[in-house]
């Protein structure tokens, strides 16, 4: 049933004027071929109803201590 | 022997365009935005601009080139799938670019979506599209099955390309004998947190930790 929701997106993808897609996949336990379909599918699914979220921001800040460390080195332009 | 030759082509053919390429690209951003191609002090490091919406950035270079968006749906989690790209081309012909990103941790959203944004800039021969069902599907089972079973095909190839641009991006080679400096003082100032200093230090150019580790392990000294 996966394999044909996918072809069915698919082939309305190419009509649509699809000329090339690639993804990004993290290989882990009990990956396969389905699914990447299937994780791929649902976010096109949320795409087309609208549900969408911001854009991630920067939320976490650095150890105070350990910024202070870093923001004080420096290297020689010889190094570079 | 011909096949794994021009495999072997091929693959240098888009690591040069993807370095040139990105290396053009920070040409570009890199002085918009204040940021030094070869700092001297950690002061002056801040994260090179991915999709930021206040900065002139890769994606704001993308759509320079072509039209492009990128949409982040509001799916509970992944867990293969972080982010994908996909080109169309309209009824006029004119291409445009469509980037969905589902990582949500900003570090990693930066990343991917530097990954994707880099296939924007590799997609002009057409060798490597993946425009069928069947070319999907093998590009779906290798990306899978990761580097053990990859074949080298122009899809995979480019795919690889596009993660090594993101980092040379992200990371930019004028940028590594500072970050080492800075990786060799945690250990000396604070050795009680040396096992995290690639945390520390990928912490403050948001980019994840792995990818620092790999940029900084595989740049020559």
């Amino acid at each position: 049933m996966n394999s044909s929701n996918f072809e069915t997106w698919f082939s309305r993808q190419l009509s649509d004027g699809l000329t090339d897609i690639k993804l990004a996949i993290v290989a882990g336990k009990d990956i396969s071929n389905e699914a990447v379909r299937k994780e791929l599918l649902a976010a096109e699914a949320a795409i087309a109803s609208g549900f969408l979220r911001p854009a991630p921001r920067a939320t976490s800040t650095a150890s105070e201590s350990m910024s202070k460390i870093l923001k004080a080195v420096n290297i020689e332009i010889a190094q570079v | 022997m011909d096949d794994n030759k021009k495999a072997l082509e091929i693959q240098q053919h888009y690591v040069r365009l993807i370095t040139d390429t990105s290396l053009n690209v920070l040409n570009k951003v890199l002085p918009k935005n204040d940021l030094a191609a070869m700092p001297t002090k950690a002061e002056q490091l801040r994260p090179v601009p991915v999709y930021e919406e206040d900065a002139y950035s890769l994606f704001t270079v993308v759509n320079e080139r072509c039209p492009t968006t990128i949409e982040w749906p509001a799916i509970p989690s992944y867990t293969y799938v972080p982010a994908y790209y996909k080109r169309y081309r309209d009824a006029d012909k004119k291409p445009y670019n469509k980037i969905v990103v589902m990582a949500e941790n900003y570090c990693h959203a930066r990343f991917f979506a530097a990954k994707e944004l880099m296939h924007c800039f590799l997609d002009d021969d057409h060798i490597s599209a993946t425009n069928s069902f069947d070319l999907v599907n093998s590009l779906i089972d290798e990306l899978a099955a990761g580097n053990n079973a990859m074949s080298f095909t122009p899809q995979t190839v480019v795919d690889e390309a596009a993660w090594f641009g993101a980092a040379l991006y992200l990371i930019p080679n004028g940028w590594i004998p500072l970050l080492k400096k800075m990786h060799a003082t945690i250990c000396e100032a604070a050795p009680n947190s040396a096992q995290q200093a690639f945390f520390h230090i990928a912490h403050e150019i948001r980019v994840p930790e792995v990818v620092l580790r790999a940029r900084m392990k595989s740049h020559a000294p």
